[in-house]
């Protein structure tokens, strides 16, 4: 049922599996999501179960170690089905922070090389570049969206696909690699549905800040800080083309 | 009215929020995100934002009530209600907690005092207005028709 400029439901799957650009993906990549917010929590969940992954999703980082099997105090979980393929947490979190949180994996001689992404609510060069320096994949400024997720298992596929290699090397390289190659336009402008017309993968996104408009934070992980979300994205969402 | 009307209503009510900056592009993230398998997902998540809210409000209220304020406590509550107001689109929540933030970090109790207002106004607002339109959806649905998807392109 569809009248002039309105769209009618279907499977939100349907239109995500047409952008999967991995040809053979029979096993369904597992995630670890760790968020201390509700909201947050449902949205990526959400946001990965409709690209295809499958999700756990815990409200702390000490939660997160204990499903891992690294938390001291319990056993560790062996169960093998249960396989963690990629990490995605977020940074300012009550107790242990996202950035501890990376550390402890990194520092897990069996975890190590499970791929981890920092999500945060603020833009701080700073913050990303202490992030990536310990080793985590990708940095994604919330809110979070589908194109976030879209990349992020992108590269996961690549690596699984590559053996891993090169994923510890020269990160904002294959970031903007990865930008490049995901999600074209012309993708989106067929579908009936109401995808913002903004490519997602605009170098303008959440992954590399603008540098004129952060303030270095201080030593402490998740005190205040001026800086405003990055204005250019909101604009793409909500002015007309 | 028919669901052809209805449907238009709705799209007009929601473009209506778009224009006035009560809603960002989040919210239409969400909308994507729902289907036939999971067709509450957006009340849910908002339902989700509500509760968060009332709570962070009321802490609010009382933290800035103390006789020696602690602003790192208000702030965290702030920060919070940010990025939920963030993760589901409710912009002028979100812009709110913003301003809010940069007076804690002045210390400046105040001024936190009529953002804590005008937040709260901008809250209740958005909320007003969502609870219209789920409102307005489910008289679609009851009606037999399915429910539209904005557009971004005005």
């Amino acid at each position: 049922m569809t009248t002039n400029g309105v769209a009618s439901w279907r499977r939100i799957s349907d239109r995500i599996d047409g952008f999967d650009l991995s040809p053979s993906d029979s096993e369904e990549v597992h995630v670890l999501a760790v968020d201390d917010s509700f909201v947050d929590r449902k949205v990526i969940e959400r946001l990965l179960t409709v690209s295809s992954c499958k999700v756990t999703a815990v409200d702390s980082g000490r939660r997160a170690l204990q499903f891992l099997g690294l938390d001291e105090e319990k056993n560790a979980n062996s169960f093998d089905g249960l396989k963690v393929d990629l990490i995605i947490t977020d940074y300012c979190m009550p107790g242990m922070t996202g950035y501890e949180l990376l550390k402890k994996i990194k520092e897990s001689s069996t975890f190590r090389e499970i791929p981890v992404v920092i999500m945060s609510s603020e833009n701080i060069l700073a913050r990303i570049d202490r992030c990536l320096e310990e080793g985590a994949e990708d940095f994604i400024v919330k809110p979070v969206k589908l194109s976030d997720v879209r990349r992020i298992k992108d590269y996961m596929t690549k690596d699984i696909k590559l053996g891993n290699e090169g994923s510890g090397g020269n990160k904002r390289k294959i970031r903007e690699t990865s930008d490049l190659s995901s999600s074209p336009p012309s993708t989106l402008s067929s579908l009936p549905s109401s995808l913002p017309s903004s490519p997602p993968s605009s170098p303008l996104q959440s992954m590399s800040p603008s540098p004129s408009q952060s303030i270095f934070s201080s030593s402490a992980p998740c005190s205040p800080s001026s800086t405003f979300d990055s204005p250019t994205r909101r604009l793409k969402m909500t002015l007309s083309d | 009215m028919d669901v052809g009307q209805m449907q238009r209503r709705l799209l007009d009510y929601t473009k209506s929020l778009f224009m006035e900056g009560v809603l960002d592009g989040q919210f239409l993230q969400l909308q994507q995100l729902q289907d036939e398998s999971n067709p509450d997902f957006v009340v849910e998540v908002v339902s989700l934002f509500f509760e968060d809210s009332e709570r962070l409000l009321n802490d609010l209220t009382r933290a800035l009530d103390q006789p020696n304020v602690d602003f790192k406590t208000v702030d965290s509550h702030v920060h919070q209600w940010k990025g939920s107001s963030s993760s589901i689109g409710a912009s002028r929540v979100k812009n709110g907690c913003i301003a809010f933030r940069n007076f804690c970090e002045e210390q400046n109790i105040e001024a936190c005092l009529r953002c804590l207002q005008q937040v709260k106004q901008e809250y209740y607002l958005v909320k007003n207005k969502l609870e219209t339109l789920f409102r307005m959806e489910q008289q679609i649905v009851a009606a037999g028709g399915s429910i539209p998807i904005l557009e971004l392109s005005f």
